[in-house]
């Protein structure tokens, strides 16, 4: 929490002399906050799965961004989710500001919203959306009962979100206890496991990663586990946005009506 | 009656021809093919055995070859290539059984079987090598083993093509005179004309794929062996001759 | 020595069923544990063991009928057809239950269009089969590392089934599997004499009464159809194929009817050991790809026994 206030004060007080005026947005999950803090017209590109700013050009996907159609939009601002498909390399070649949306918890998420709104400058719009993110978590209802949660992420070969996933703190923000299964955003898991854990709820998102899943509650190697089932949308639950804070309002009703 | 029947066997290959009109071979003749290289002795061999697929008639016993299924083949004649090879570290005792299997019943050998290899080592001095890997044999050595191999086989007729090659002096004339001693017919293409012409009693001469001549040992002259060979061939003494001793 | 390989492949199963994530006493289980061991682990194991006996018997099957001390499932394009139909198949996102079907569906593609090529006048040409199975590697390789590129929601996916490992095991997987194991090992193991003639030169081969041809033939078919459902269960499984068949030669001779037996016993226990491993190694419940452990494993005893043993590899 610390944190986060230290960043929304660096915000108010702050005199940032740069402020970018052309974005380019190669992390997927960041598209979310830039449209939120009403910065869409300066997006000028952006990867292939990014919904939002339609006048904006697709320069290759997250995983394979295509250098000359960046460096032809020529942008001040680069919003990058690591350096694992965008190299330090490939950062020298283009003059621009680097920015890494890396949220792994809800007020990571906050955080670096106010980060990127200084240099955007769009600082009241920041305050506004981190007040409106803030104020969803106050509507929590609380859980006496707190569900015990996995989350497949695919079916074949079973892989679960870990805790290096937002997935994690949603549900913890949500009133609910992640099982710990390693520090990791993602991994490769055991059937078993998942049985020894008796989780009470399992949470299974459909989407692009995990496109036709059977349900779980039909797998023959659940038979045994005494759960519910939830199935997501993969692409409402896996991005760390403002969204993120809608997951938790739901899954918190939930486990609230799961409860009772 | 005629064990081996040749008739208008026509084979081509490139701009290879192998043509012969009529070959009889009675049972127990010890038959040597003569011939220049690439004259077609090989390739007559591989057509007689069936490798090779020829126009014409080859008859066993009166049945035609292209009748007789393979397993059956294989009692009737055995064949030793001029490369016999084994890939794989089978022991000597192994490859000799492997002689056994046309004559196995269902998937494994009999003691029987098993006697008769080790028979057959003994007889090509080989019992001291039977549980090395053949792999690891000199050239000779496994020449003698593949040899032993095939004689185990028990065919009426055996194929033997340069069965001396790579052979030393003193295991040549071991196996010329085993050989000799044996009821089975022998058709041997062999590059030693003086070999040959101590062991074998017939000789079929070879040239660019033509039977040039079709003899008995004592007509074998040297002038059929100068139109074989291209080259001068005259009768005289050896600067040394060889006995088994 | 047989007998007691036997009793080591036994108690190595057994041992094999109370390691994992989770710790189960053996003796006084909890219904969970009971549950565990009975509707997860025990399949698993057995699973691994069928697995493993399929890949070594079709490598010490390969080895012999193509006469390549390096052919296995890879060599022979068998593997990589088969994983490409499983790729385009997650790729796509078509229901997961079809993903082994349509990878055993390209593995027999995969394996016709290699016995076509391998065909001249009839007549198989190992040397050719090899180089035949290579390319049809390098095409399915191509074809894969495009639907990683182009389907890059299912990379990892992809990339995880790449490597091999036990997805989903329940018991009709597991007989269907037994089955065809069986089948196949009593085909061959009926024909071990005969296998054992391919390992001579063909015209020896021939000569004493095999249709070289034909066994060739059956033998590679079989062997293929056996990496083919095993690849399109468990994805690539590397090295077993490969290294166990070398290491029974060694061990217990070249004759078929050894061999046959060994490479499939000792290939059982290589899996049913590295998945034993890729279960355990990470704390917590998350895996190790099989396919690095067989890989580790298998190529440092390969390692140890090319230093000390080669002479009873190969000679060619």
């Amino acid at each position: 929490m610390s944190k986060l206030l230290a960043a929304l004060l660096l915000l108010l007080f702050s005199t940032s002399s740069f402020a970018a005026q052309r974005i380019v947005i190669l992390a997927p999950a960041a598209a979310d906050i830039i449209e939120k803090l009403d910065a869409s017209e300066m997006v000028v590109g952006k990867t292939r799965n990014v919904e939002e700013f339609p006048q904006a050009q697709k320069v290759g996907s997250h995983i394979r961004p295509n250098l000359e159609l960046i460096t032809a939009l020529d942008p001040d601002l680069l919003i990058i989710s690591s350096n694992k498909f965008f190299s330090q390399e490939m950062a020298k070649k283009i003059d621009a500001e680097l920015f890494y949306y890396t949220p792994e918890t809800l007020e990571e998420i906050l955080q670096q919203t106010s980060q990127l709104a200084q240099l955007i400058d769009r600082k009241d719009q920041a305050l506004k959306l981190i007040g409106a993110q803030w104020q969803k978590l106050k509507r929590l209802e609380p859980i006496k009962n707190k569900p015990k949660v996995i989350y497949e992420i695919t079916e074949v070969p079973l892989t679960v979100a870990g805790s290096k996933n937002i997935i994690a703190d949603i549900i913890k923000a949500a009133g609910g206890i992640f099982i710990n299964t390693g520090h990791r955003k993602m991994l490769r898991f055991n059937p078993e496991a998942i049985l020894a854990q008796k989780p009470n709820l399992y949470i299974w998102q459909v989407g692009p990663m995990n496109q036709a899943p059977s349900p779980p509650a039909e797998r023959g190697q659940y038979r045994l586990l005494q759960a519910d089932y939830l199935q997501v949308d993969q692409l409402q639950f896996s991005r760390a946005n403002t969204r993120s804070f809608d997951n938790v309002l739901e899954l918190n009703t939930y486990f609230h009506e799961r409860q009772n | 009656m005629a064990e081996l029947r040749v008739e208008n066997l026509q084979f081509s290959r490139d701009d290879f021809r192998l043509q012969l009109d009529m070959v009889e071979i009675k049972s127990g003749e010890k038959v040597a093919i003569l011939g220049e290289n690439g004259s077609g002795k090989s390739t007559l061999l591989q057509l007689l055995c069936g490798l090779l697929q020829g126009h014409g008639t080859i008859s066993y016993n009166n049945q035609s070859l292209q009748e007789i299924p393979f397993n059956k083949r294989a009692q009737l004649f055995s064949l030793l290539p001029q490369f016999s090879e084994v890939i794989f570290p089978f022991c000597v005792e192994e490859v000799v059984l492997f002689g056994r299997f046309p004559h196995a019943q269902g998937n494994s050998f009999s003691d029987e079987d098993k006697k008769l290899s080790e028979q057959q080592l003994e007889k090509l001095d080989l019992l001291h090598l039977r549980k090395r890997q053949f792999t690891q044999l000199s050239g000779g050595e496994k020449r003698r083993v593949m040899l032993a191999r095939v004689l185990n086989q028990q065919a009426p007729i055996i194929y033997l093509d340069e069965p001396n090659s790579s052979l030393d002096i003193r295991h040549t004339l071991e196996i010329f005179e085993l050989l000799g001693g044996r009821n089975e017919t022998v058709i041997s293409p062999v590059h030693d004309i003086n070999l040959a012409e101590r062991f074998f009693d017939r000789f079929l001469l070879l040239k660019h794929g033509r039977l040039l001549a079709d003899v008995t040992g004592d007509q074998l002259t040297p002038e059929l062996l100068t139109e074989t060979y291209d080259v001068q061939v005259t009768c005289g003494t050896a600067a040394f001759t060889f006995q088994h001793q | 020595m047989k007998k007691l390989l036997i009793l080591i492949f036994v108690i190595t199963l057994a041992t094999s069923c109370l390691i994992g994530s989770t710790a189960i006493n053996p003796f006084s289980p909890s219904p969970v544990e009971r549950d565990i061991l009975l509707g997860l682990r025990l399949p698993r194991v057995l699973f691994s063991a069928v697995i493993g006996a399929m890949l070594g018997l079709s490598g010490s099957v390969y080895q012999l009928t193509l006469k390549n001390p390096l052919a296995d499932s890879f060599t022979t394009g068998a593997a990589s057809s088969s994983a490409l139909g499983a790729v385009l198949a997650i790729a796509l996102g078509l229901p997961l239950p079809l993903v082994p079907l349509i990878a055993l569906g390209t593995g027999l593609i995969g394996l016709f269009t290699v016995y076509r090529l391998s065909k001249t006048n009839g007549v198989i040409n190992p040397v050719t089969m090899i180089l035949a199975g290579v390319v049809m590697n390098i095409v399915a390789s191509a074809v894969i590392s495009f639907a990683k590129y182009f389907f890059e929601d299912s990379l990892s996916s992809i990339v995880f089934w790449l490597m091999g490992g036990f997805f989903v095991v329940d018991w009709g997987k597991l007989t269907l599997c037994a089955v065809v194991l069986l089948f196949a090992y009593l085909l061959f193991a009926g024909k071990a004499l005969q296998l054992n003639l391919l390992a001579l030169d063909e015209h020896s081969a021939q000569s004493l009464g095999i249709n070289v041809d034909r066994l060739r033939t059956v033998a590679f078919v079989v062997a293929t159809a056996l990496v083919a459902v095993a690849v399109s269960h468990t994805g690539i499984i590397g090295f077993v194929g490969l290294i166990v068949p070398h290491v029974s030669r060694s061990l217990f001779g070249s004759d078929m009817h050894n061999n046959l037996f060994f490479s499939s016993l000792l290939g059982a226990l290589l899996l049913v050991l590295a998945d034993a491993a890729s279960r355990s190694i990470i704390p917590g419940g998350a895996e190790l790809p099989v396919g690095i452990i067989t890989a580790l494993l298998g190529g440092v005893f390969f390692l140890y026994l090319l230093q000390t043993r080669r002479e009873r590899f190969w000679h060619g």
